[in-house]
């Protein structure tokens, strides 16, 4: 019986174990607020501001970063899937380069996307993203869709981001 | 026309051995027995209640699935609807089945889980009721079937390995009925089977050869007996058929299987290193491949080439190895045309290959079959080792096929499962050795003429699968432990009708 006590016990705290992860996307699985500040520094974005009714992209990205920059390009190419998406490229990467990533991509012709800095880190906070290329998609209730990391095909956020 | 007569129109030999109690009507005796039979309806309780208490703790101890990046080629298939693919495509075609009734990867691991021992409870209860066992054996062979943690882990995989276990299984009870009492529906099963299983894995190649020497046993009306090899051989031949045209339309050369090109290429390089090889004597378009090949074994230090790692696939796995690079380099493919790269090399690897082995017959049996015949015996843990390759994340493919937030997964312990697995391999040796034995003997002092004849026949049948099964295994794909769970079921349920059947003998 006694045994059988301590087996019980054991399952439980391996039980809580995988909770652990489950709790950390409880913080995210509603957009959760922080800020960002656009490239030339006129606008700042609340996140708890941001309206229902468009799914949301957030792209953490490095301008330095070569996946980032294919994911840029491929996902630039299929802007017409993604014309109903708030699109936010987040960094805390150089601003220097910040500027020339922006133009480069000509990012400030596109109406529905906004680069920013993560000046406070409170994206990085947030999300503690482990590397580059990461992204946060929000459906249009603002509820959390998917989390990917690291460089992907354009069409399984163009998916996820129908669903 | 009533269950009796049917049987006795199609085997009309059956008539002496025919039981006077078979039912007209209602439940067959072997569900009666099932049912009713005093001494074996504890088990009929038992088994949910074991089973289901089992996997609701392991899917807690271990929420996700496994997988091997051959798992991703069998989701690349289910989310592609691919028609041709480096393995098999039908374990894509029962994942998408699957992903159409749920996306949860927990619904796929039950369905494998509850399918693989539900083919071994039919087996359990067909050696109850047709061999009556001891009380002894049967509750080891109830520990052994139910209380096995080889099939959960086997069935936690996105591997067709569950499936194909199944199938080999059902396969080899309906011998054991057909032995008893033969009927039509079994032979039909069993070409169903045998074309469905060659979907699954090609391993089921060498099932017609088991099919045709259980119609040699059976020893009655052939013509009847031979349907299911017939409709079994047909099936393979179509689904072959139609796979050398997909891939075709895919890689531009007629090939049955890719993935089989690749690994003779694999299987001759293993001996690369010993042996003189007469590039004049090779074949025009795989000169330069034996150029990469010869570059390998000059700059790779020994150190990183450990051909024993990887358990006799070493040269399809690391990506640097000859096969890979020559790929690379001829056909720089992106991962979404993987196949097609693998496919258009695919020929030029066969007659490499071939060519090699071909120079070489002597260093081809010492330094790959021989290894191979060792691994076949005690098998390398390979998946079993470690869960997911140590990883705690997935690849978006995965993540998106069982619609996970994110990529992340957990796991009790990655290592716990090499530990618990590593006495299998030495277990597999001993009952290798004893079954091999105790049927020498038999057949040396004459006792397996004496034994029952419906017995005997499983017996032998058992044996010609066990046979070929080493056959394949060893001399054409790599031998890891998960390759060997139906020899792994067999192998004792026929030690113990040996040793503890009160109706062994006639």
């Amino acid at each position: 019986m006694r045994n059988i006590m301590v087996y019980l016990f054991a399952l439980s705290l391996a039980a809580c174990h995988f909770r652990v992860d489950r709790k950390q996307l409880s913080h995210i699985r509603q957009l959760p607020g922080f800020r960002i500040i656009s490239v030339d520094s006129t606008q700042c974005i609340n996140t708890e501001n941001i309206a229902n009714g468009h799914p949301t992209i957030f792209f953490y990205f490095d301008p330095d970063c070569t996946h980032c920059q294919r994911l840029t390009k491929e996902l630039l190419q299929h802007i017409t899937q993604l014309r109903d998406t708030k699109l936010y490229w987040v960094t805390n990467g150089d601003e220097e380069l910040l500027k020339r990533f922006y133009k480069f991509y000509h990012l400030d012709t596109m109406r529905n996307i906004m680069v920013g800095k993560d000046y406070e880190y409170s994206f990085y906070r947030t999300y503690l993203p482990p590397a580059v290329p990461y992204m946060a998609i929000y459906n249009d209730r603002k509820n959390l869709v998917k989390i990917y990391k690291g460089e992907i095909d354009v069409n399984s956020i163009v998916e996820a981001v129908r669903e | 026309m009533n269950q009796r007569s049917t049987i006795l129109t199609l085997f009309p030999g059956l008539h002496k051995n025919f039981p006077a109690n078979y039912p007209e009507k209602g439940p067959s005796l072997f569900v009666q027995f099932i049912i009713k039979e005093k001494a074996y309806k504890m088990y009929g309780y038992f088994i949910p209640i074991v089973l289901a208490a089992q996997f609701i703790l392991f899917k807690i101890l271990y929420p996700f699935p496994d997988l091997l990046p051959e798992s991703y080629n069998y989701i690349d298939t289910a989310s592609q609807h691919l028609a041709a693919n480096v393995w098999p495509v039908g374990y894509g075609k029962f994942l998408w089945l699957t992903h159409c009734v749920s996306h949860s990867d927990t619904f796929l691991i039950a369905i494998q889980y509850f399918s693989l021992e539900a083919a071994l409870v039919y087996l359990f209860y067909t050696i109850l009721y047709l061999y009556r066992p001891g009380h002894m054996a049967r509750n080891i062979l109830f520990v052994l079937l139910f209380v096995n943690p080889l099939f959960l882990y086997l069935s936690n995989c996105i591997l067709p390995d569950a499936i194909f276990a199944t199938l080999s299984i059902v396969f080899i009870v309906q011998f054991c009925w057909m032995f008893h009492r033969p009927a039509i529906s079994q032979v039909v099963i069993q070409g169903l089977i045998i074309g469905l299983a060659f979907t699954i894995s090609f391993a089921a190649i060498f099932f017609p050869l088991v099919s045709v020497s259980g119609i040699l046993l059976l020893k009655r009306k052939p013509m009847t007996s031979s349907i299911g090899w017939i409709t079994g051989t047909i099936l393979i031949i179509f689904f072959s058929l139609y796979t050398i045209q997909k891939t075709k339309e895919s890689t531009g050369s007629a090939q049955f299987s890719v993935l089989g090109s690749w690994q003779l290429a694999n299987n001759a390089l293993y001996m690369y290193g010993h042996a003189k090889v007469d590039t004049d004597r090779l074949p025009k378009e795989t000169r330069i491949l034996d150029r990469t090949t010869k570059q390998f074994f000059e700059d790779i230090p020994p150190v990183q080439r450990d051909l024993t790692s990887f358990a006799g696939a070493f040269f399809l796995i690391v990506p640097y190895s000859p096969l890979k690079v020559f790929m690379d380099r001829q056909y720089k493919e992106e991962a979404p045309k993987q196949f097609e790269a693998w496919g258009k090399v695919a020929p030029i690897y066969a007659a490499y290959g071939k060519a090699l082995i071909r120079q070489n017959p002597g260093a081809f049996i010492k330094y790959f079959l021989g290894p191979n015949i060792k691994n076949y015996f005690l098998p390398p843990l390979e998946k079993f080792e470690i869960y997911n390759l140590n990883y705690n994340d997935v690849p978006t493919i995965v993540q998106d096929w069982f619609d996970y937030i994110t990529p992340d997964i957990a796991v009790i312990s990655a290592t716990f499962q090499g530990r618990l697995f590593y006495p299998y391999r030495f277990i597999f040796l001993a009952l290798n050795v004893y079954f091999w034995g105790c049927l020498t003997w038999f057949l040396f002092t004459g006792k397996l003429k004496q034994m029952r004849p419906d017995l005997r026949r499983a017996l032998i049948l058992g044996s010609c699968f066990l046979i070929l099964h080493f056959g394949f295994n060893v001399t054409a794909a790599p031998v890891v432990l998960r390759s060997q769970v139906v020899p792994m079921i067999l192998l004792p349920a026929f030690c113990l009708l040996l040793r503890h059947s009160k109706t062994v003998y006639a």
